[in-house]
């Protein structure tokens, strides 16, 4: 039997009608039609479903869409688009710290979260940050570039981002 | 010579929709009407098929179609060998072999059908080690039809009645061995073996299929080889290509060799079909994906050497055993690429190698990034170390005194091109500081430092088609077939595009694969696609500037042999005043667009291709035919590792690696680094923690909790990676450059396993090296001592 | 990998959670962040017919101390209690703990005693609680009762959580004064593992020797144990290397670890002797002389 489910998404009010075995993941995929979520492993393991609920990043493979109710809830689309790239977007795209792209925006929304709390976090605060997000092509090296270079972005201090 | 786009770290064409998560890959398409698809997969590693039962499962509501063979066309498919149906026939030879397929109109509902499935099975003996499969006498027979399998010949007789369930075989002759090792000083035997990996690709394996009432079968699928996959399709369905119809959106979330052969879109067809022409998506779970469309093939490989005092290597005879699993795939021609591994590296005055392939009872091997090379480099080059400590010399020099040289003819008779390989040891031992002192204990913690080099030839016979469009609005679309998976072969053709006809990259994309609209290409796989691809694509621009230089020619006045192209002005050399524009070559009539006044279109069009020298089955070698070319060129890597060894857990740190490959020429820098990353990934993956832990043909850590690859924190800090880029042109490559990307994991775990014997004097064989496996090597090493 | 259609029951308070589990005696299983048991239905491991989700719950997630004590509420999720003040200036080895667990999406959403509860062996906070001597507040139909830790664990996915109850916080008794307490795991990888063996200890020293030690285990037995072997080793003595080997191997002893696809228990055997060693020599450089 379906629910109410009211929440906000991406900063708008959002109300849906979920079954409780609906998970989180599957209500942005497959009813929103919002496929920048990806699923790996399905178990939490992988972080390619890594979205953010209150700031936070969260499994949405494990988290029933019902309990993201009267929550904020944060995808890969709300945080920039092609004519408006959020910072970590920019930067991903400058240092090519993607392959195939599949981890990519469990990837940035670990590093948004990491970087509202740490504005200026060390490489190991980094690479511990998104330990839970497994990149089978890079090899990580790219990725960790990209985030700082978008923290410095962020703080200002970046003469790539002065240049433009 | 200062380049538009050549050498440039050009954005990737696709990254815009990769950041912004905007991308659609071929799991995020949904269609109208679409149904969904389970397999209900063999329990039993070997076993007749005595009853199937669906009528539950036809039963259920919200299921369309429940599938077994008798529903299927009576075919076998294959890849050059041709042993399997698309369901099991009358036994299972796996555990995980697809029985019966499912169309339902949700996940859920398919996977309670599959539930509700009866499969009664009567076991047959089931053999999994590949000697015991190998004997003349095996336990079980599991091809009993084997001499009747339609083959496409590419050697020496692939079936050997003495060897039932071998189905593969290769061998390499050169000079005499048995001469050659009573002329060494020293003499080294080893055997090396290496576990079943996965290629665990971030977008697990998927596709839609859809057989149409006019019988006509379009499929999507994340795939990396369109022209395969349709050519498998049309074998499998017994149809024509004409009615076959495969797209690959542009992006793929990985594929490593994993996504090369037809998985489940020809029964997910015939599914269709049997559901009304229905669309039919099917989505592998973690467990399929990782164990049972396709795997790496564990490889068991001895090797004995003789070598000079001066470390001149006179004689190496290998005999390798490739556990092949229970369908030939890419087996046979994975025996073949890997017998050629060792001579793209060394100099080998007397050779001998016999390579087979056997059928087991496990799940089948595919082609793995390297197709062969990361198996044979690690036996290889970890037995050039053995070889270097028998006679006490630098593994380094023991490599420079072997290695082979621009243009010299290797032991299988070919003429090495663009050979990088003393650079490239030079590269990464003045990084890593080969030689110098460093800290070698720590604690419990051990250092020590290793290197290995590695090679992966590039397939020939090798065909590449391109076509190149300048649109009226002069932007330029590239349609090829060529799957990037991630490596980002569509912007290197981009590059090469832009180039070739002196255009801003921006204004110049690729089509989406789509086999009505983009012409054959081989496959995205033996590191082709910048050589292969990018030829065809610069051949391609080649044509499209006639074209435009044949309708400039009138306008201008002038001979079509005095034009030049740039930012898509037609002028005549050397009076840039005198030019047209492209888009004004068009004319518009009215307000119905616009159009060529002859031609019909800017469409440049080119094949490349690649041929191969005879090879002698006997030998495995290739004779003077002016030729000499038996892959279409060789690309190198070297690597050096500085690594810790904890003598108490056996647990080792990777903490600086020095990667080099030789690109021919870097297209794009940026791409080619991130390349050599996965050295990071895949490489170290391989070298201490990936394998398929098998129980009598089941797989018993089948997901990404228990099947172990590398997180950011197994990774060294960026400050202890080295990439080194070497471009030594490949005469023939597209600007000279080539592909490179299955030799950037191959060297990781050799170069780990001599940094392993450098730092505790203990010798791995087996990868993955894990710590329970590194500990207990050192307790058997210093029991050894004990009892002295 | 779908779930399987199932009641859902949102109560308001424990109380209600409590009625609605005696209400599906045969199906009922609650929910908190789900990281463990949402997995555990997609793989059909378990099946409930009806979850009773807890998370709106208000008022559960604290972490607070008192004269008494540290108090985990039912809620509480990894990262509240890994980032409380309390714990990392109290009881430093339940935050050192708390940080190898997962990634921070599994911390952020999943509860500590929703961990707990599951009752694996290879759990990172399950070793740091037993060495503190947590206790586990349990209401039920028949009033609360509280456990400690080290019979909660029952055996391999088996806690001693009755029918119908619910845990209702963790309480962990103020740690001796002066003590040294070490929290130290081995995993394959660096990261996104549960320990395939690791130790916490907290102990305490006067006057040069050990007067009070707490050493538990993960990955070494059915269940997170504490190694009371290894502690009677200790007691007394001066904690020379000698005394240190003795414990070590004595925890050897005290622990009874399986084979799987992680690691032999000749491998866990070994490790446990390692990483026993090293947590007493670092709780010992950490406890006030």
């Amino acid at each position: 039997m379906s629910r109410n489910l009211e929440f906000e998404l991406n900063g708008k009010a959002c109300r849906r009608d979920v079954e409780p075995n609906t998970l989180l993941k599957d209500m942005l995929r497959l009813d929103l039609g919002m496929t920048g979520t990806k699923e790996t492993c399905g178990e939490g393991i992988c972080g390619a479903c890594t979205v953010l609920v209150n700031g936070m990043p969260v499994r949405s493979c494990l988290v029933l869409a019902m309990q993201v109710g009267n929550h904020s809830v944060e995808t890969i689309e709300g945080i920039g688009n092609a004519q408006n790239l959020h910072p970590l977007q920019q930067a991903f795209l400058e240092h090519g710290a993607f392959q195939c792209g599949w981890c990519t925006p469990g990837m940035i929304m670990t590093a948004k979260a990491l970087l509202a709390a740490n504005p200026d976090p060390s490489e190991a605060e980094i690479r511990d940050a998104i330990r839970g997000n497994l990149c089978r092509c890079t090899g990580y090296v790219k990725i960790v570039e990209a985030i700082q270079a978008a923290a410095a972005t962020a703080r200002g201090s970046n003469p790539l981002a002065q240049s433009q | 010579m200062e380049t538009i786009a050549i050498g440039k770290n050009i954005q990737r064409e696709e990254g815009i929709g990769k950041v912004t998560g905007s991308g659609k890959f071929a799991m995020d398409l949904e269609m109208p009407r679409m149904l969904w698809a389970k397999i209900k997969r063999s329990t039993r590693p070997h076993a007749k098929l005595v009853r199937v039962d669906t009528s539950k499962a036809k039963a259920l509501a919200g299921v369309h179609a429940v599938i077994v063979d008798t529903d299927c066309p009576q075919t076998l498919f294959g890849f050059g060998c041709y042993d399997e149906p698309l369901l099991a026939r009358t036994k299972v030879r796996y555990i995980g072999e697809p029985v019966v397929a499912v169309a339902a109109e949700s996940e859920a509902i398919a996977e309670e059908a599959c539930d509700l499935i009866e499969i009664e099975y009567e076991d047959l003996p089931a053999v999994f080690d590949v000697h015991e499969a190998f004997r003349s006498d095996p336990p079980t027979i599991i091809h009993e039809e084997q001499a009747g399998y339609r083959r496409v010949p590419i050697g020496p007789e692939q079936y050997n009645p003495e060897h039932p369930n071998a189905f593969g075989y290769y061998r390499i002759r050169s000079g005499d061995v048995t001469v050659g090792f009573e002329q060494a000083d020293s003499v080294v035997e080893s055997t090396y073996t290496n576990a079943m990996i996965a290629h665990a690709p971030m977008e697990r394996h998927n596709s839609v299929s859809l057989w149409d009432g006019d019988g006509n079968v379009t499929v999507w699928s994340s795939s990396q080889a369109a022209y395969c996959l349709l050519n498998q399709i049309s074998e499998a369905l017994d149809l024509p290509h004409s009615k076959i119809r495969v797209i690959i959106p542009k992006y793929v979330g990985g594929g490593f060799g994993g996504k090369i052969e037809m998985k489940s879109e020809g029964l997910c067809a015939v599914l269709s079909k049997a559901a009304g022409h229905r669309p039919i998506k099917i989505e592998y779970t973690q467990e399929e994906s990782l164990c049972w469309a396709g795997v790496q093939h564990p490889f068991e490989i001895k090797l004995k050497t003789g070598v000079k005092k001066d470390g001149a290597i006179v004689s190496c005879e290998m005999f390798v055993l490739v556990n092949g699993g229970a369908y030939a795939q890419h087996g046979f021609l994975v025996t073949r690429q890997a017998s050629y591994g060792p001579l793209g590296s060394y100099r080998f005055p007397n050779f001998k190698l016999d390579n087979y392939v056997v059928y087991t009872n496990q799940p089948p091997g595919v082609a793995y990034r390297g197709f062969g090379n990361t198996q044979i480099h690690w036996a290889l080059e970890s037995h050039m170390d053995e070889l270097a400590h028998a006679i006490g010399m630098d593994p380094v020099a023991i490599r420079l005194k072997n290695v082979l040289v621009e243009g010299e003819i290797n032991t299988a008779g070919e003429t090495q091109h663009s050979v990088a390989g003393e650079e490239l040891i030079r590269e990464i031992t003045t990084a890593i500081g080969w030689g110098s002192d460093f800290v070698r204990k720590d604690g419990p913690w051990r250092r020590g430092r290793g290197l290995a080099i590695a090679n992966k030839d590039s397939i020939a016979p090798s065909a590449s088609t391109a076509f190149v469009k300048i649109h009226n609005d002069e932007t330029v679309e590239i349609r090829h077939s060529a799957g990037n998976m991630g490596q980002g072969s569509s912007t290197t053709f981009i590059q090469l595009a832009a180039e070739a006809l002196q255009v801003d990259p921006a204004r110049v994309r690729t089509a989406q694969i789509d086999t009505w609209v983009t012409p054959y290409d081989q496959l995205s796989g033996s590191s082709r696609l910048t050589f292969a691809g990018g030829n065809a694509v610069l051949m391609a621009c080649d044509d499209v500037k006639l074209q435009v230089f044949k309708l400039a020619a009138p306008v201008l006045e002038a001979d079509a042999g005095d034009l030049e192209l740039a930012d898509m002005k037609v002028f005549v050399k050397g009076e840039p005043e005198r030019f047209v524009r492209v888009k004004d070559l068009f004319r518009t009539p009215y307000f119905t667009g616009s159009f060529l006044p002859t031609g019909g279109e800017l469409l440049g069009k080119a094949t490349f291709y690649v041929s191969a020298s005879k090879v002698d089955p006997e030998t495995g070698k290739c004779g003077d035919d002016g030729l000499r070319r038996i892959f279409s060129f060789c690309t190198r890597a070297a690597q050096a590792v500085e690594i810790a060894v904890n003598i108490e857990t056996g647990q080792v740190r990777l903490e600086r690696i020095a990667i080099a490959n030789d690109v021919g020429r870097a297209i794009n820098p940026m791409s080619c680094e991130g390349q050599m990353h996965a050295a990071l990934t895949m490489g170290l993956g391989g070298a201490l923690y990936e394998e398929l832990q098998l129980d009598s043909g089941a797989i018993r850590n089948a997901d990404l909790e228990s099947y172990r690859f590398p997180t950011a924190k197994d990774a060294p800090p960026n400050a202890g990676v080295s990439t080194h880029i070497v471009e030594i042109p490949q005469p023939d490559g597209p600007f000279q450059a080539k592909g490179f990307c299955e030799a950037t994991i191959a060297p990781t775990a050799p170069a780990i396993g001599n940094a392993i014997f450098d730092a505790i004097g203990v010798r791995m064989t087996h990868m993955p090296m894990t710590a329970e496996r590194i500990l207990a090597a050192i307790d058997a090493k210093n029991d050894a001592a004990k009892a002295r | 990998m779908a779930l399987p259609k199932f009641d859902y029951i949102a109560p308001r308070s424990l109380q209600e959670a409590c009625a609605a589990l005696e209400a599906h005696p045969d199906g009922g299983k609650l929910l908190a962040g789900g990281q463990s048991i949402v997995r555990m239905m997609k793989y059909r491991v378990i099946e409930p017919t009806c979850l009773i989700d807890l998370k709106s719950i208000p008022g559960l997630d604290y972490v607070r101390m008192d004269d008494s004590g540290l108090h985990i509420g039912a809620l509480a999720t990894h990262t509240q209690v890994l980032e409380s003040q309390a714990v990392q200036r109290e009881y430093p080895v339940l935050a050192d703990a708390e940080r190898e667990v997962s990634a921070s999406a599994v911390r952020n959403w999943g509860t500590l005693v929703g961990n707990l509860c599951v009752g694996h062996a290879a759990s990172d906070p399950a070793p740091a609680l037993l060495a503190l001597e947590a206790r586990m507040s349990i209401i039920g139909p028949s009033g609360t009762r509280t456990v400690p830790l080290d019979q909660f664990f029952k055996g391999h996915l088996w806690t001693d959580l009755q029918a119908a109850e619910v845990v209702s916080e963790i309480q962990v008794p103020k740690p001796p004064r002066g003590c040294g307490m070490a929290y130290l795991a081995h995993t394959g990888r660096a990261a996104m593992e549960t320990p395939l063996v690791s130790a916490a200890v907290v102990l305490v020293m006067e006057r040069g020797r050990c007067v009070n030690a707490r050493i538990a285990l993960a990955g070494s037995a059915e269940t997170a144990i504490r190694a009371l072997g290894a502690e009677r080793a200790l007691l007394g003595m001066s904690l020379d290397d000698a005394t240190v080997a003795a414990a070590a191997s004595a925890a050897q002893e005290d622990a009874s670890p399986d084979s799987d696809v992680f690691g032999s228990a000749e491998y866990r055997r070994r490790l446990v002797g390692v990483y026993v060693r090293d947590a007493i020599k670092l709780a010992a450089q950490r406890a006030a002389v």
